[in-house]
């Protein structure tokens, strides 16, 4: 079977100016590929590039999702990929919710825009509420009135509802808390195991990334410096910068006193 | 040189700080108040400054209550007590450049009487920032430089106490290693106290010898940071601990039948502890017991008051004294 995310060549440009490059990659069905970078690294770039959101550049190289091509494909083409089979999940999901409708009036519509209506939306909604641990009654808030862990956990939620096969979460955790960061990405690890999700998961924080990861890619100024298992990225780094991000993590137990 | 007497705040009806003593020796290795997002540490940092009015309690710099200080010793107050928040692009004027904003801190001190007051630009460079930067505006810098330049300005009127807020949790892991060695350079090269709030216990130890963890509004554990985090005495902290994201961490067995949310790689977090991040603080007994993995029929019914546990230590927690009971978490009170 062919990888659920494949990406060759992947080359996105500003003008002349390299914003990313990803010579490849390949995610199968319940695998993670993190990818690691500090601001201005090309990281959230490339992410972008594999959902078709890259209005004003210039995308040059290959992006299959689920077999679908990606880069050239127009507005249609993605609408139905986005959703249905790629998922992105942001960093503060209460700033993509439409402020003035209930969250489960959010979820319907979305559902609907992709042909999952009536009986069929409310099983699948309620699969998906239980998959993520929230409270239905949930679904009557707005979105200022959920904290940032309730809010993330319905993104993906909506995720597992639209039966995407993909998830592409850019800093998912970095707004929340270090305990409901790690209850969202126990969450994460879950679904890839029960439903074979693949998951491409942008962060800065290596120490995150070691928890979640299979392969890492470490990015800098627009370019690859170490890609490859994240075992031997993680406890063996090639590139003078990947040890720079790896020093940089704080760890309990080794502080000055 | 600073501290909180039973520090007691309410908004409206809520309350939400109860009951908050502690101190702030002079030039003491910093101190850390750790809690989540609604502990009230942001409120307790406010408290501290001043901005907003105690309901009961007080807070003491240099044994004078500052709700009592007149405009002198208000105005003195201020210079020597100085915070830094989250995110330095809502501190500085986005109009200003960035040296005006310096220069605007330093009027006050070219004001009072004492050693020569330094120039923007040397301050720029005690934190690290080339001159130059001077004459950028906040938004023409990356979030490291503006944090530095919000120290910069801190500093500015010579403080002998600064209050942290979460001061490096907007930026990028290496950006935050830097703060962190420029913050650790000024408590050992100035003497430079700091009250240093976070959600995170991983930058604790950086920074601070003692460490107070926060949790609904009320202190449920404090000590030593050393023997605090390498073996928590509540619950709650380990928690904190167990989430704090490791390098190279394995899969941990999963506790038992515990809520499910907080499964998952045990480098983000033993499974048990996390329990319920979402879970609202209990309105009777003991307010984390809807998120405690120990908790048994006392805790519905009393809220454990803060009490001695070690040497240095207290802990609010029935199950405290005997950690490493029956349903106990696994590594409680052993770890290392």
């Amino acid at each position: 079977m062919s990888p659920l995310l494949t990406v060759e060549n992947l080359r996105v440009r500003s003008g002349d100016r390299l914003l990313a490059s990803l010579d490849s990659l390949q995610v199968d069905r319940g695998e993670c590929a993190a990818i690691v970078g500090e601001s201005g690294s090309g990281k959230t770039t490339t992410l972008n590039a594999m959902l078709g959101l890259t209005d004003g550049l210039t995308v040059s190289g290959r992006i299959a999702v689920g077999g679908v091509d990606v880069v050239g494909a127009d507005e249609r083409a993605l609408g139905r990929i986005r959703g249905s089979k790629v998922a992105l999940i942001s960093q503060s999901p209460q700033d993509s919710l439409n402020p003035t409708m209930r969250l489960g009036t959010l979820l319907r519509r979305v559902l609907a825009r992709h042909g999952v209506r009536g009986a069929e939306a409310r099983e699948r909604t309620g699969e998906a509420l239980g998959s993520v641990l929230l409270d239905p009654a949930l679904l009557r808030r707005y979105p200022h009135q959920v904290s940032g862990g309730q809010a993330q956990r319905f993104a993906i939620a909506t995720a597992v509802a639209l039966r995407a096969d993909v998830i592409l979460a850019d800093e998912p955790t970095s707004a929340l808390d270090v305990t409901v960061q790690a209850a969202v990405l126990g969450l994460l690890t879950r679904l890839r195991e029960d439903h074979g999700i693949a998951l491409v998961f942008v962060s800065h924080d290596l120490a995150v990334v070691s928890g979640i990861a299979d392969q890492v890619v470490v990015m800098r100024d627009g370019r690859v410096v170490e890609s490859g298992p994240a075992a031997g990225v993680l406890s063996r780094p090639s590139a003078a910068y990947t040890r720079e991000l790896l020093d940089a993590v704080p760890a309990i137990g080794e502080g000055p006193c | 040189m600073l501290s909180a007497e039973n520090l007691t705040v309410r908004y409206g009806r809520t309350t939400v700080v109860h009951d908050v003593t502690f101190e702030l020796p002079e030039s003491s290795g910093g101190v850390a108040v750790i809690g989540e997002s609604g502990s009230g540490k942001t409120t307790i940092a406010r408290a501290l400054l001043g901005l907003v009015d105690p309901a009961h309690g007080r807070v003491l710099f240099r044994g004078a209550d500052i709700a009592r200080l007149n405009r002198a010793g208000r105005a003195r107050y201020r210079s020597q007590v100085q915070p830094v928040f989250q995110d330095g692009s809502e501190a500085l004027d986005p109009r200003m450049r960035v040296g005006a904003s310096i220069d605007e801190a330093l009027r006050v001190r070219r004001r009072s009487p004492g050693a020569p007051a330094p120039s923007a630009a040397d301050l720029l460079s005690d934190v690290g920032l080339d001159a130059e930067l001077a004459d950028r505006r906040p938004h023409q810098l990356s979030g490291g430089q503006r944090q530095r330049v919000i120290i910069a300005r801190a500093l500015a009127v010579d403080p002998k106490l600064l209050i942290l807020d979460e001061p490096t949790s907007a930026l990028d892991v290496t950006v935050q290693a830097r703060i962190l060695d420029l913050l650790a350079g000024l408590r050992d090269e100035r003497g430079l106290s700091q009250l240093l709030i976070t959600h995170n216990l991983a930058i604790v130890e950086r920074l601070c010898t003692t460490v107070h963890v926060l949790f609904a509004g009320r202190i449920v554990e404090s000590g030593p940071v050393r023997t605090v985090l390498t073996a928590p005495a509540h619950p709650y902290t380990m928690a904190l601990r167990d989430a704090v994201p490791r390098l190279g961490g394995t899969r941990e067995p999963a506790g038992g039948a515990r809520e499910r949310t907080g499964d998952g790689p045990g480098a983000v977090g033993g499974p048990g502890a996390v329990g319920r991040p979402d879970a609202l603080p209990a309105a009777t007994g003991c307010p984390y017991r809807h998120r405690c993995p120990i908790a048994v029929d006392r805790c519905a019914e009393e809220n454990p008051p803060l009490l001695p546990f070690a040497e240095g230590r207290t802990v609010a927690c029935h199950r405290a004294d005997r950690p490493s009971g029956p349903t106990g978490p696994p590594d409680a009170g052993q770890a290392r």
